[in-house]
């Protein structure tokens, strides 16, 4: 947010814009960061997240090792973001990203995370119904594929009617679940 | 303009905490994400207007807390006072990022307790954080959790099966939480056996933070510890090894070398915590860091019972009285450097008054 007014101490641009009544009089303050600061009116400067810093190295010292210039302009689908620049930043642009770069961060995510690779925990309801019938289809499609194998035609029909009920975008809670995908 | 009134609230801050004597306070969040957008430093202003929005009905909707609080506060950050958002930093409720002033920064928080704090478009769309006096890890995490399903019952989180809550930075994708306590091990470094309990903390892939001053030394001999892995480990793993492994040992190791040092080192203990009663009992300029380190000698001081008539939540709450926000606030008027110093210093005998050794 850009407002070119300048510092009232300095002739940097101010960021810092508040009015202060003293004494029944209202005055006006314009402070760039640093006066800001210094005045108490912004914290000062954080010392390094030790945890960003931490994966901004590990994504450093993979850039160094595998990493061919190909790979580092490939980019986001969804947001456009390129590995390049999450690597100088250490963020991701949007959930995509994630499977965008999988083959580069799931190494990173295995150490950053002391070996863990998949998730164990909680899952949002809407999304448990999405993750419980993506395993149920990958179950019926593999006896499908078992029963197709055994000229099982009749228990072969059954399943493929049961996989296309559950392919069916207008379920309820499932539905909600399918968007988040 | 918006403005907060730091001593018209009851926050936690000012309560008892069990196992109080060396935690002072725990503290849940999670992270989370609205799917169907950018993450926030890469979403248009427009885009960070609608998340607001989002998130400020979400959260505003009737009955998301309710549950015997008095009420909960929206707070548009660009709007707030900036000496406000300073104030709001100082008791944690929001972090440096959050304390800017770009007009779709949001804040929720449930006054007077303050217990309870979500921030909009700081990293994640969403950071819900929990935080209770004392060790109160277990009833923090189930009040997040309420939170969270009401917040869900409401939005679409971006969510994957493999990676679990997804969001902008890597080290918190998975479960999003981030568990932390804030110890007082004055008597480990007196010791010399802090290092055995980062060791212990490494071990089990914890982070162990010093609260740091303006050089890197540590102030106060309080440290905060926190989860690094929230990737292949559930909320509950990380909540039992807390629970279960490394505070009970802390406490343990904490709580020894204090009884050592009462028995055997009573007078270099005592000298140090009445030479720091003295001081905050009669200076005339104080620094915040000096104040920071002879707050926590008198803490040890009335854990150790040595020092009578002052509380360890007024000791807790001091600490954060003394910041420079805090102090401007109290004075109502801007403050240089210089007059805060004199400021604290009185902030201090007055409400030290009643402490005697
Ligand atoms: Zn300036
Ligand atoms: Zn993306």
């Amino acid at each position: 947010m850009s407002m070119g007014i300048k510092c009232d101490m300095c002739d940097r641009e101010a960021s810092v814009h508040e009015v202060v009544v003293v004494n029944g009089e209202r005055r006006e303050r314009h402070l760039c960061e640093e006066h800001a600061q210094e005045a108490g009116v912004l914290p000062t400067k954080p010392g390094p997240d030790t945890i960003s810093a931490m994966m901004q190295k590990m994504v450093a010292a993979q850039h160094l090792s595998t990493e061919s210039p190909k790979q580092a302009a490939q980019s986001c689908p969804q947001c456009g973001l390129s590995f390049a620049k999450f690597r100088a930043e250490g963020l991701l642009g949007c959930p995509a990203c994630y499977d965008a770069f999988a083959d580069r961060i799931v190494p990173l995510l295995v150490r950053a995370h002391d070996g863990g690779e998949h998730h164990v925990g909680r899952v949002p309801k809407r999304a448990g119904a999405l993750v419980e019938r993506q395993q149920r289809l990958m179950a019926l499609r593999r006896e499908l594929g078992e029963a197709v194998a055994q000229e099982q035609y009749e228990r072969a029909a059954k399943l493929r009617d049961e996989i296309g009920m559950l392919e069916q975008p207008n379920g309820d809670a499932e539905d909600a679940g399918e968007r988040l995908a | 303009m918006t403005r907060f009134d730091p001593e018209a609230s009851q926050s936690w801050l000012m309560r008892p905490g069990r196992e109080g004597d060396v935690v002072i306070s725990s503290r849940v969040r999670l992270a989370r994400n609205i799917a169907g957008y950018p993450f926030v430093h890469r979403a248009s202003n427009a885009q960070r207007e609608e998340i607001k929005e989002k998130a400020h009905g979400s959260l505003m909707d009737a009955g998301i807390i309710g549950r015997g609080r008095s009420h909960l506060m929206w707070i548009d950050l660009a709007a707030l006072h900036a000496l406000d958002r300073r104030v709001l930093l100082e008791r944690n409720l929001i972090s440096q990022q959050q304390a800017k002033s770009e007009p779709w920064r949001g804040l929720c928080i449930s006054t007077p307790d303050e217990e309870y704090a979500v921030m909009v478009n700081e990293e994640d769309h969403l950071r819900l954080q929990v935080v209770r006096p004392g060790l109160e890890l277990s009833s923090a995490f189930r009040e997040a959790v309420t939170v969270d399903d009401q917040l869900e019952s409401r939005l679409d989180y971006a969510f994957s099966p493999r990676f679990g809550y997804l969001t902008a930075c890597p080290t918190n994708v998975g479960t999003g939480i981030r568990v932390s306590v804030m110890l007082h091990l004055p008597a480990l470094r007196l010791t010399g056996e802090l290092d055995k309990f980062r060791r212990a903390a490494k071990a089990m892939s914890l982070a162990v933070r010093g609260v740091h001053g303006e050089g890197s030394e540590t102030l106060g001999d309080f440290y905060q510890v926190s989860n690094q892995v929230t990737l292949g480990r559930s909320e509950q793993d990380i909540l039992m090894q807390f629970e279960h492994e490394i505070l009970p040992q802390i406490m343990e190791f904490e709580r020894t070398a204090r009884k050592s040092l009462v028995s055997k080192r009573r007078v270099m203990l005592e000298d140090q915590v009445h030479r720091a009663l003295g001081v905050l009992r009669s200076a005339r300029l104080m620094k915040a860091e000096e104040a920071t380190q002879l707050l926590s000698h008198v803490r040890l001081g009335v854990v150790a019972e040595l020092v009578r008539g002052i509380k360890l939540e007024q000791l807790t709450y001091l600490t954060v009285l003394i910041q420079p926000g805090h102090l401007q606030r109290l004075v109502g008027r801007a403050l240089d450097q210089a007059e805060r110093r004199v400021e604290r210093a009185t902030v201090l005998r007055e409400r030290l008054a009643d402490a005697c050794g």
